[in-house]
């Protein structure tokens, strides 16, 4: 019954926060500064003639009353209906671009964010496990530069390591360009080319994950349960794994449950150092186009995301932890 | 139990294994085979690959803008008179001969025979005929500047065209920027059709065809073998876009592709000492500039309708005070500086890259870098600074000398510039205020009239009709960046425009350039040009246009590519990573890891518990 409140309240949070969201998007491109029929005007080969832009503005629906074009947008939104890219794709449906570009975002934040967190966990474990080791102090270090560098550098660096210095990988793409690859071998020039921007990924986000696990396991350890669990004689091993790390292990999951949502969108400078055509790289033509339609579809999907992550980590939590939904 | 557990989940990560095995064989063959039909062939050995930080966003020749497209366009059609490599002065193409009646309103074009469509449809003076006619009857904005006076233009044969006018000029010859269509194809078209049309492969006569186009990753043309200049040595020319610039110059110095376009002065500056790789500065057929707004405080601009009254400092009225600015900009500091060498200081709106219709200040002309001569302008046109905070005020004593500044993040020279700028100025006591916007808020505030000056830049074409045009009263609409306008200037522009004789034309255009220059409603600041590099340990045969050192490509013809050869034997790519084989290791590795993981913890807890 109260799992049930629990579950109800949640979701309808996620629905208000939805409905401001829209609210927020909407408002957002109508303030921005640049005269949407201007912008189209010299994306299309300026010198458009007044009445193209008029003409442009009233196809766009861009005459209506504010009020009007709200109602619009949230019936269309709704309906599934994200509008037509205008510069980037031009006459491309939104939610068409987006199913092709999510994908390789996917599978680039997928396993970036399995590798980060595995490793990031039992470093983490490790080294609150052994504090003041010669492990904890390394990791810590090597974790707190990684957590302090941005991800754009640590890529370039990776890239000139990797790809010039080395030669080992490419220097960018989803698949090499000269090469017509098919079958097996085609997945191989895939995976070549997803190493790079997965490495920095997974190193850009281990940090964090590492001195969060240490952390929280360093806190568990002082709970008198784990004291407790020791004076019945249960071996180390079992006191770490089974009452220290399980209990320790709940605002990680948090942590990535939540960065998920932020990852798809965080991408974007990886993808654009490697040029890799995910989500993130989608976010930046647009934005650099001005594509208002596909970045209000874009902002829009990344707050989906977002919130939705969000409503993951609750649902989890609370199975996690029986305090949550008891509460 | 305990045993029978641990027996049967080592029976499973056995099996697990065995699978893996025989699934790594069975790839691993596969891996094999593929390297083996993947080792360098005639094709890869005459693949030439271009990095791009453009996007190529459109096939449809009306709709093309930026130089990516206009690459394209080049690839895969011809213009009817050509620019030579020499000097970009009008040379033939598919046009052999072209010639006017005396009294300058009728040009006739020969057409070349023997040209063919990539489709294998021949080439004919109709099409040429179409292609202008349908600009000329469909009022194509974009190019029908370039058809100034036309009444008609028809093809009475195969190889004749026939272009009339009603007032004499040398149009033809400028020659139109316009690429010829095929009749066969693009005949049927309404207006909206034909800006709307995008079909790969795109059917042109060009030297290469479009067969595939990945939109922000990569394009790929292949070769015309009919071309008629002849067939090039390259069979695919791939353009792999880069979102960015350093990962694009890090993939030239591996080798994954062959030529680098746009590259940033700073890391253009790394390439010069790179063995293998030459980096070419080029010609200086561009250039960037800082506009005054030209329309006096709270009046509306001339021709614009749609425009908004100024709001301009109305001291950018004064002519003293813009030369005085001028004067005390630094122009080879910002050469040097910002643009780190690889740009030469800039006088008139037709860049010295153009040195037919360069007009060169004499030296009692020029305006030179001279502080202490600005300040006495301004001493003598009365701005002082009455309120004896470091800035100058109007003469009557009112409004600082404030000014706003508007550069775009999206030209990071113009940034670097900036503070710079600002600097010289309050040398002379005049106070910049430097914003950077977007090119949106920057068109908005132009045709807002809400600005006092800012900084942009021009690729003007190889003929100075269309530069010019932007600074005649008329564009305030449209291309002017300053709203500058001059009875003098405008009915000029209209002369040069009905000049048929060279000798004629070219003292009016140094005319012009010499009043824009003069009357200062921009600053040109510098000339430069596109900075590229490629691997001239592999290719060579680079034709630059203009010759000695202009563009290698993104230029105004296809020589490059039809003369490309490799500089011995064949080129050979590296490869683009690690073999499957490899990768097959890693994936064995990590399952054999993990089992053995799972197997020893399972063994430690059932065998102590």
């Amino acid at each position: 019954m109260k799992t049930r409140t629990y579950l109800l309240q949640k979701i309808g949070q996620v629905v208000l926060t939805m409905f401001f969201i829209l609210l927020f998007n909407f408002l957002l491109f109508r303030v921005l500064p640049g005269n949407p029929a201007v912008l189209l005007a010299r994306a299309a080969g300026a010198r458009l003639t007044k009445a193209d832009q008029l003409q442009l503005i009233r196809d766009l629906g861009l005459d209506k009353p504010l009020i009007g074009q709200f109602f619009t947008y949230i019936g269309d939104t709704l309906r599934g209906n994200l509008g037509k890219s205008t510069i980037v794709y031009p006459g491309q449906s939104v939610t068409s671009i987006f199913s092709e570009f999510l994908r390789p975002t996917l599978i680039l934040v997928g396993i970036s964010t399995i590798l980060s967190t595995i490793f990031g966990v039992l470093m983490g474990i490790h080294a609150g496990w052994r504090r003041g080791s010669r492990f904890d102090l390394s990791s810590m270090g090597f974790s707190l530069v990684l957590y302090a560098m941005p991800e754009w550098w640590l890529g370039i660096l990776l890239l000139i390591f990797f790809a010039v210095t080395l030669g080992l990988f490419p220097t960018g793409g989803l698949v090499s360009v000269t090469q017509n690859y098919t079958g097996f071998g085609h997945f191989v020039d895939l995976l070549n080319h997803l190493f790079l921007p997965c490495l920095t990924l997974t190193l850009a986000f281990l940090g964090e994950y590492y001195l969060l696990m240490r952390s929280s396991l360093l806190d568990v350890l002082g709970e008198e349960y784990i004291t407790l669990a020791r004076a019945k004689g249960l071996r180390e091993k079992l006191v770490l794994w089974r009452h220290a790390v399980r209990n320790a292990l709940l605002p990680t999951v948090t942590l990535v449950a939540l960065n998920f949502g932020y990852v798809l969108a965080g991408a974007i400078t990886v993808e654009t150092v490697y040029s890799y055509p995910g989500l993130g790289k989608l976010t930046f033509d647009a934005l650099s186009a001005k594509d208002f339609p596909l970045l209000q579809g874009m902002f829009l999907f990344f707050s989906l995301a977002v919130i939705i992550a969000n409503l993951i980590a609750d649902l989890l939590y609370a199975y996690l932890d029986p305090r949550v939904r008891e509460a | 139990m305990g045993l029978m557990t641990v027996g049967r989940r080592f029976r499973v990560i056995a099996f697990l294994a065995t699978v893996g095995v025989i699934v790594t064989g069975s790839f691993a063959s596969g891996a094999l085979a593929q390297t083996a039909t993947s080792s360098p062939s005639s094709s890869v050995g005459r693949t030439f690959t271009i990095g791009v930080l453009e996007d190529l966003n459109t096939i449809n020749p009306f709709r093309a803008l930026s130089a990516t497209e206009y690459e394209f366009l080049n690839l895969n059609y011809d213009l009817a008179v050509e620019f030579s490599d020499k000097d970009l002065t009008p040379t033939a193409g598919l046009v052999t001969k072209w010639e006017h009646s005396p009294d300058g309103l009728t040009w006739t074009y020969t057409i070349r025979t023997g040209a063919t469509w990539q489709d294998g449809q021949p080439l004919t003076a109709s099409d040429v005929a179409f292609t202008y006619d349908f600009i000329v009857k469909n009022k194509i904005s974009a190019f029908s500047n370039y058809f100034p006076f036309t009444q008609s233009v028809t093809a009475p044969n195969d190889t004749t065209v026939v272009w009339k006018t009603s007032k004499p000029t040398m149009a033809p010859e400028f020659p139109p920027w316009v690429y010829i269509l095929p009749e066969h194809i693009w005949g049927g078209f309404s207006r909206t059709e034909a800006k709307n049309y995008e079909h790969i492969p795109v059917v042109g006569s060009g030297p290469f065809q479009l067969i595939e186009w990945k939109k922000g990753q990569f394009w790929k043309f292949r070769y015309n073998s009919h071309y008629w200049k002849g067939t090039p040595y390259v069979h695919t020319v791939i353009f792999r876009k880069f979102d960015n610039a350093e990962a694009m110059v890090q993939a030239l110095k591996k080798g994954e592709i062959d030529f680098a376009d746009q590259i940033p002065a700073d890391l253009f500056q790394t390439l010069q000492s790179q063995p293998g790789i030459t980096a070419n500065v080029p010609a200086t057929t561009e250039f960037d500039q800082m506009s005054f707004n030209m329309v006096p405080n709270g009046q509306p601009a001339p021709t614009c309708k749609n425009c908004g009254d100024s709001t301009a400092h109305p001291a950018i009225q004064d002519q003293q005070l813009r030369l005085a600015i001028a004067m005390a900009i630094d122009k080879q500091a910002l050469v040097d500086k910002v643009m780190r060498g690889y740009a030469v200081p800039g006088t008139t709106i037709v860049p010295s890259g153009f040195p037919q219709w360069h007009w060169q200040p004499p030296s009692d002309q020029i305006i030179p870098f001279d502080i202490a001569g600005a300040n006495q302008i301004l001493d003598q046109a009365g701005y002082m600074d009455t309120d004896g905070d470091g800035i100058r005020n109007m003469p009557d004593g009112g409004e600082n000398l404030s000014f706003r500044f508007s550069v775009m993040p999206s030209e990071p020279q113009e940034v670097k510039a900036a503070p710079f700028i600002r600097g010289w100025l309050k040398q002379i006591g005049v106070e910049i205020k430097p914003e950077a916007i977007s090119q949106g808020k920057l068109v908005d505030n132009w045709y807002a009239n809400d600005y006092d000056m800012y900084m942009w830049g021009w690729g003007p074409d190889p003929d100075p009709d269309f530069i010019l045009s932007t600074f005649t009263t008329g564009q305030c609409e449209s291309w002017s960046d300053t709203c500058f306008s001059d009875p003098q200037y405008d009915d000029l522009y209209q002369q040069q425009r009905n000049a048929i004789d060279p000798s004629v034309r070219k003292p009016i255009i140094e005319q012009m350039q010499e009043i824009v220059y003069e009357k200062v409603p921009e600053v040109v600041l510098y000339y430069s040009g596109r900075l590229q590099a490629y691997r001239s340990d592999r290719w060579t045969g680079f034709v630059p246009q203009p010759q000695p050192n202009g563009f290698l490509l993104f230029a105004y013809g296809n020589s490059s590519y039809v003369h490309l050869r490799p500089v011995s034997g064949e080129v050979t790519s590296p490869g683009g990573g690690v073999s499957g084989l490899i990768w097959l290791g890693i994936a064995l590795g990590v399952v054999v890891v993990i089992g053995g993981i799972l197997l020893a913890r399972r063994r430690s807890e059932e065998g102590r518990a």
